[in-house]
């Protein structure tokens, strides 16, 4: 047995051992919770800011991380037509506590759309990217045990993430003036 | 194109989840507001608006998990949950700022003096 099945296993047999943390679980892994909770830190950032300097760099952190998201998610569609891995439930005796999704295991795009929030939030609020990292990992551990991925996806999902935020951020000759016309035509409607 | 994408499915939980963003949303602009002193966006200051913004928030996250009933099936779609959320957005934002602006407003007509304080006023 590889590691990534030993890991898969190791956590998603131990469902259905103590209630609470099924519980728990189940209210992390859904469609809902996490990823709202992120857009919502996404909008505190937006608004965050002591300076007009703080603050545009916050909300270039924000539009950083949409653009990480597009991208990302533009990657993944069209590796999904060339490679496609099939769901834990499908291959795997699992106990599932989720229901089962009909795309491709890998890489997880919740778990890539959770650390382009961590990533991003990282650039302008160290502190704040530290908490939504610490909630993409959990998010990425609720995964696998729910029975909905494999260990690779959720790792995979979280490398692209970080590593599309970090290409934004480096391509800023391209980027910042992208985010700063965006701003520009936020606040002038109001909207920053 | 990505419109075609979105069928928000039989619409109630489409519904229910527009709402649940747009009062956490206002909750979340509440909470930054109080912290960075934003007057454009504050509705009521001190502890009572940490309060607001934090029952707000809670409220509702409660609200939609105990009520939308089938958020362990197969549901919205990343574009529409997306779609929604941004729909929220541009919703709250101008909310935020109207509300703030008639909240200055009765501030300031409470802190104004009244008519007998200024009769009592000596003149200068």
């Amino acid at each position: 047995m590889n590691l990534d099945l030993w890991l898969f296993h190791a956590l998603n047999d131990f469902v259905g051992t103590v209630p609470l943390i099924d519980w728990l679980t189940r209210a992390l892994v859904n469609d809902y919770a996490v990823p709202t909770a992120m857009s919502l830190a996404a909008v505190a950032l937006w608004f965050a800011g002591a300076t007009p300097e703080e603050r545009t760099n916050n909300q270039r952190a924000v539009v950083f991380i949409a653009l990480a998201i597009l991208f990302c998610n533009a990657l993944i569609k069209d590796l999904s037509y060339v490679y496609f891995r099939p769901r834990p439930f499908a291959t795997e005796t699992v106990k599932l506590l989720f229901y089962r999704p009909s795309v491709s295991s890998f890489p997880s795009i919740p778990i890539e759309v959770a650390f382009c929030f961590a990533a991003g939030a990282w650039y302008a609020s160290p502190r704040l990217g530290k908490w939504l990292g610490i909630l993409g990992a959990l998010y990425a551990l609720a995964r696998v045990y729910a029975g909905v991925h494999f260990p690779s996806d959720v790792l995979a999902g979280a490398l692209i993430g970080v590593a599309m935020v970090y290409i934004v951020v480096r391509l800023d000759f391209v980027f910042v003036p992208l985010a700063d016309f965006a701003i520009g035509i936020a606040r002038r409607l109001q909207y920053a | 194109m990505f419109f075609d994408l979105l069928h928000f499915g039989a619409g109630a939980q489409a519904i229910h989840y527009f709402t649940f963003c747009l009062a956490a949303i206002l909750g979340t602009i509440q909470g930054v507001a109080l912290r960075y002193r934003r007057a454009d966006l504050l509705w009521v200051d001190g502890y009572l608006g940490y309060t607001l913004s934090a029952l707000t928030i809670a409220g509702s996250f409660v609200w939609f998990f105990l009520t939308d009933q089938e958020i362990f099936i197969p549901g919205l779609a990343g574009g529409e949950l997306f779609t929604l959320f941004v729909v929220a957005f541009v919703t709250a934002a101008p909310l935020t700022r109207l509300v703030a602006f008639f909240a200055a407003r009765g501030r300031a007509l409470a802190l104004a003096p009244t008519h007998a304080a200024r009769e009592k006023e000596p003149l200068a």
